[in-house]
């Protein structure tokens, strides 16, 4: 190739200054290489790198809730049964049927007489015992009266206070009648009129929804 | 023939100028460096390949994994919802009531011929447990009933507030006793609850 500038044909005149034109020209492109190259591409490397590591935390941890889904999907899907009874122990609406249903059929096994029941939502002020989800948490005042003797009305709050629902007992009083007093069939005597003032409890879904995030 | 010179001496030329060694630099050293920098940026720039390439194999893999978290996001609030049931369930069963033993010992302690016989027991979250025994017995039954409550590991502060002949043909008195409940509010586990459980299958 011939160089048509004069004043490049001078600079490329012996072999010598051939040689310190293209090493000045070259020791330029090095300086511009490391400066605009070099330099940016170790910055970006660097920045990708913190970026790529961030990321594989963030998948592993992605990996890691995934492994803990499947496995509460797989207890959740081997507890079926339990969680249907579970959720019958903490429902989610005060099923009283159902609580006189149960009051009543533990007195029959007790040998307790199931006199009277009276349910109230209106729950008077009093301190709280503050613990995860008692937002969630409604409680029902429940009032019942008994009769029977020592030993069934002891087993009876016995049972009730291990009952998978849970009754939680505020007061209890209880009063003997002399047999010298009663007036009714001989058989049907009882010695001690109970009554037990308690809560119960069910459940109100408010839990927000917290959306899965990139 | 032709004629030999041998000369011993070394050859030694003018030493080489600034210029010379520059020149010598420029054609040696400088040229390794040359393709050594040349290298490097082609490394650097492989370097950068490499790493952007799996960087958008990690961000793939969040965007598929994210995807099938996202599908399952009903499932986990309903386990979400189950976990946060269990655990109030949990804390309610260890906070409610255990009145059980109370009541068992109080029983024990109240003599079988006692008259017009009134209990009351409180939970107040408050002021603990507390209860009342009233009604009507001799003296010493009386005072045999204040000394098992006060013996009682289980009950405190128990003092006899009322105490009066009923009449004055009588031998007995009527009577109140008042007291803490000192037994500890905690509950046996429900799983160890077994017959419970089987007795009430039927009544869910």
């Amino acid at each position: 190739m011939r160089i048509q500038n004069p004043q490049l044909r001078e600079l490329f005149k012996t072999p010598q200054r051939k040689t310190y034109t293209t090493l000045v020209l070259t020791l330029v492109t090095v300086g511009v290489l490391i400066f605009f190259t070099i330099r940016p591409t170790f910055i970006k490397i660097a920045d990708l790198r913190k970026e790529l590591k961030d990321k594989k935390t963030f998948l592993e941890r992605i990996d890691k809730k995934q492994r803990n889904l499947n496995y509460l999907i797989d207890e959740k899907a081997s507890f079926t049964n339990e969680l249907d009874i579970f959720s019958k122990n903490l429902p989610e609406e005060i099923k009283g049927g159902f609580i006189v249903a149960n009051l009543s059929e533990i007195a029959n096994l007790q040998n307790v007489d199931f006199l009277s029941i009276e349910f109230s939502e209106e729950i008077e002020e009093e301190e709280e015992i503050v613990f995860d989800y008692a937002s969630n948490i409604k409680k029902v005042d429940i009032k019942i009266n008994l009769a029977g003797s020592y030993n069934d009305l002891e087993n009876y709050i016995e049972f009730l206070e291990r009952f998978p629902r849970i009754f939680d007992i505020r007061n209890i009083s209880y009063s003997n009648e002399d047999l010298l007093d009663y007036e009714g069939d001989l058989d049907d005597y009882k010695p001690i009129n109970c009554s037990v003032d308690m809560y119960t409890f069910y459940w109100i879904n408010e839990i927000e929804s917290k959306e899965v995030q990139e | 023939m032709q004629k030999k010179n041998i000369n011993l001496l070394q050859e030694r030329g003018a030493p080489p100028t600034a210029w010379e060694r520059l020149y010598d630099w420029a054609t040696n050293t400088c040229r390794i460096i040359v393709i050594l920098v040349n290298l490097v940026v082609i490394g650097v720039f492989v370097a950068r390949f490499i790493i952007e390439r799996s960087l958008n194999d990690v961000k793939e893999d969040i965007q598929v994994k994210g995807d099938v978290l996202k599908s399952q996001f009903s499932i986990e609030e309903e386990i979400r919802l189950i976990q946060a049931k269990m655990t109030s369930y949990n804390q309610l069963w260890q906070l409610s009531s255990n009145f059980t033993p109370s009541i068992k010992e109080i029983n024990d302690y109240i003599p079988s011929d006692i008259k017009n016989l009134s209990v009351n027991m409180i939970n107040n979250p408050k002021e603990g447990k507390t209860f009342a025994v009233s009604g009507e017995l001799d003296r010493t039954k009386i005072s045999r009933l204040e000394n098992n409550l006060k013996d009682s590991e289980n009950f405190s502060d128990v003092t006899l507030t009322v105490i009066e002949r009923k009449d004055n043909t009588s031998d007995l008195f009527n009577f109140t006793i008042n007291a803490k409940i000192i037994f500890s509010n905690k509950r046996e586990s429900l799983t160890t609850n077994e017959n419970t459980e089987s007795a009430t299958e039927g009544t869910f």
